[in-house]
């Protein structure tokens, strides 16, 4: 088993569990849902990738892997059921830090570039998923 | 054991994040290349066709996209119907596939896959006329919106 799948299986049940710990449970409801993923051998493992509901508000919580310039491992944060990005969560310099992504413009053929990136805490993880239910409109 | 529908929700995401990396690597690309004009002097293909890679790269993960939302369709037509060799023609799995109760499919969502696949006939069959413009978001969004209507798992 590769030391760095491991390791980012880690981190991910970690970056869960904090999702889970710090949202605000009166009204974000969570659910884990397992992700296959395969490693550097091709060999499958999986990891949770975790659902927030508010209201008709519905956000995935997607880990996308640890082979990523820059970092030691990405998630994506996705309004539903459209797939919109809304934000990515990355391993750096030993801590999960939030990007938020300007949405991209639905006319807009061309890379966008991100904007902000701010620590994971409890007022981060909070602000994101509210601000995205405040403002939440699929792109469809 | 079953087909999930979640896996396949993640394919089409992934085809998507991959067309993001490609279309940040034209775009740079292309920037760089009107920046310093030599840099692709050693490598002409490059060089020649890189106006058309950027022109034509929307339509290409286009046509990958609808390619994984058609092998969903397909996997899950083919475990409704209890036969693994069945051919539906897209068109059709989009008008008729039932739904997460069997109960249909929203016109309004029905319509949006459809309209993606016709544009990704424009793109695949390379016909004359200029295809009818939509981002690859949009036809991610489309397809993702009604491959949400089908039940968890299948098969």
């Amino acid at each position: 088993m590769s030391e760095q799948r491991e390791q980012f299986r880690r981190r991910v049940e970690e970056l869960a569990a904090r999702f889970e710990r710090e949202v605000d449970r009166r009204e974000w409801v969570t659910r884990r849902y397992p992700k296959r993923l395969r490693d550097d051998a091709r060999q499958v493992y999986e990891i949770p990738a975790l659902y927030l509901q508010k209201g008709p508000t519905s956000l995935l919580l997607d880990p996308i892997g640890y082979d990523v310039p820059g970092a030691e491992g990405a998630a994506d944060l996705y309004l539903m059921p459209t797939y919109d990005p809304t934000a990515s969560v990355y391993f750096e310099g030993g801590q999960w830090v939030i990007h938020y992504a300007f949405p991209p413009d639905s006319m807009e053929t061309h890379s966008v570039v991100e904007a902000q990136a701010l620590p994971l805490s409890a007022e981060t993880i909070n602000q994101d998923p509210d601000s995205i239910a405040e403002h939440a409109v699929p792109s469809i | 054991m079953p087909y999930r529908r979640f896996d396949w929700h993640e394919h089409i995401a992934e085809v998507w994040g991959e067309f993001r990396s490609a279309r940040a690597a034209v775009d740079r690309l292309r920037a760089e290349v009107a920046g310093t004009p030599d840099l692709l002097k050693n490598d002409r293909v490059a060089r020649e066709y890189l106006s058309r890679a950027d022109e034509n790269l929307d339509g290409t993960y286009i046509v990958r996209l609808f390619a994984a939302f058609e092998a969903a369709l397909r996997s899950f037509d083919r475990a409704k119907r209890s036969d693994p060799a069945r051919e539906t023609k897209a068109a059709i799995m989009i008008d008729e596939i039932g739904g997460k109760r069997g109960r249909g499919i929203q016109a309004g969502i029905r319509q949006r896959a459809l309209d993606v696949r016709r544009i990704r006939n424009d793109w695949a069959h390379e016909e004359d006329a200029v295809p009818t413009p939509m981002t690859v978001d949009e036809a991610r969004a489309r397809l993702q919106a009604y491959l949400h209507e089908l039940p968890d798992e299948w098969g």
